[in-house]
């Protein structure tokens, strides 16, 4: 692209262009972090409650409720795929910054498999704030930093409380990471012209 | 959110600029940050493998206070780098809060093992920790589009897996290898990439 084929009406245009698609974008975006929040959060409640009010072994179980959300996130990010096959720099960003927190999450579960989930929510809840500071910078857009300050927050406070009571963290970490910046830029429209 | 018709002509002006400079591929990236602290990080781990299993030494971790003298010259550099460059691709910016972000990790996860494990700590930091390092690894080879990098962010996530399977302090060694994949080769390569853009 050279530069000099641009007058700078023509590049305002552009650049205007772009920023309409970014943002049309973001709306598309908080699909999954409300699917991810909600899901998450009901099971965070359910194994509580699983847990510390029906004394049941089985609280993990709740957890399955993960394999339901991601055919559903592969299936509307497939679909998303084809019916806008351009992609943007943003939308490419975005991507591979969940996809990297995916394999981590794939990871770190591996990994308190191995050594016991005594205090594993700590590290779950720096997750959700490392995937939603990332996010609020390159979608410019401030809830999603408020988001993961709160959950650095949450992580460093939930090691002083019982294993019973992280999970209640691990909830409000998701409540201010997921599912309040997740509705907020649903309703970002784009800007009509 | 910034409505669109907040940008000022000037302000779309200084996108534009940003994103030309990307287009005409002027790479930034020079590597030596990557360099400088792989190859810190990979000198402080294997003295502190040497006093902890051939010296027995209960002050082994003490050899990381140096990464506090790291940070000040890294804010010195930074300043610096500033005050020489004129415009900052969207690019910079993304890659700075990423790095921004796994230095707050960084510092969380040393205070929530700290407390969670006590004194020993270090025995079960390192797989945690390749989690950390590939993330940030990832995401800026991904954002530079730079396949070393995502290459070195992947064998973190492979080695934070093996680690699992390697028993007390030779763990510890599992840091050095992981430098060697992450940091130290995509730096001598960003750099030959850096070299070869601005000639």
């Amino acid at each position: 692209m050279a530069a000099e084929n641009f007058s700078p009406e023509e590049s305002i245009q552009l650049i205007r262009s772009m920023i309409a698609k970014t943002r049309k974008g973001i709306s598309h975006q908080s699909f999954y972090f409300l699917l991810w929040g909600w899901c998450s959060l009901a099971a965070c409640i359910g194994q509580f409650l699983l847990k510390v009010v029906f004394n049941s072994i089985y609280h993990p179980m709740v957890w399955f409720i993960n394999i339901p959300c991601l055919i559903i996130t592969f299936y509307f990010a497939v679909s998303h795929e084809k019916k806008e096959p351009v992609k943007t720099y943003v939308g490419e960003n975005m991507r591979y910054l969940w996809t990297g927190i995916c394999i981590s999450y794939i990871v770190m579960t591996t990994l308190f498999i191995k050594i016991g989930w005594l205090n594993c929510y700590p590290f779950y809840i720096l997750l959700y704030g490392l995937g939603s500071f990332v996010t609020g910078r390159i979608l410019q857009f401030k809830p999603f930093l408020f988001g993961a300050v709160i959950c650095w927050g949450l992580a460093v406070t939930a090691v002083w409380v019982p294993f019973d009571y992280q999970i209640l963290f691990a909830a409000a970490a998701l409540l201010f990471s997921y599912i309040i910046p997740g509705h907020l830029v649903s309703k970002a429209q784009p800007p009509t012209y | 959110m910034q409505d669109e018709q907040e940008i000022t002509q000037q302000e779309s002006l200084a996108i534009i600029q940003s994103m030309i400079n990307k287009a005409k591929s002027r790479f930034s990236e020079n590597g030596h940050l990557y360099l400088f602290w792989g190859w810190l990080v990979l000198i402080c781990n294997v003295s502190q493998f040497v006093l902890l299993h051939f010296m027995h030494s209960s002050r082994h971790y003490m050899v990381w206070f140096v990464c506090w003298a790291a940070v000040i010259y890294q804010m010195f550099y930074f300043s610096k780098k500033r005050r020489l460059k004129t415009v900052r691709t969207y690019t910079d910016e993304i890659i700075k809060y990423v790095w921004i972000v796994f230095l707050v990790n960084i510092i969380l996860v040393t205070i929530v093992f700290g407390q969670v494990l006590g004194e020993k700590y270090y025995l079960m930091m390192g797989p945690v920790m390749f989690v950390i390092y590939a993330v940030p690894t990832f995401l800026s080879g991904v954002i530079l589009r730079f396949k070393p990098l995502i290459i070195g962010g992947c064998s973190c996530w492979l080695i934070a897996i093996a680690a699992l399977f390697i028993e007390g302090d030779y763990q510890l060694l599992l840091v050095s290898v992981a430098m060697i994949f992450a940091w130290i080769i995509p730096g001598y390569l960003l750099r030959e990439r850096f070299k070869k853009s601005n000639t």
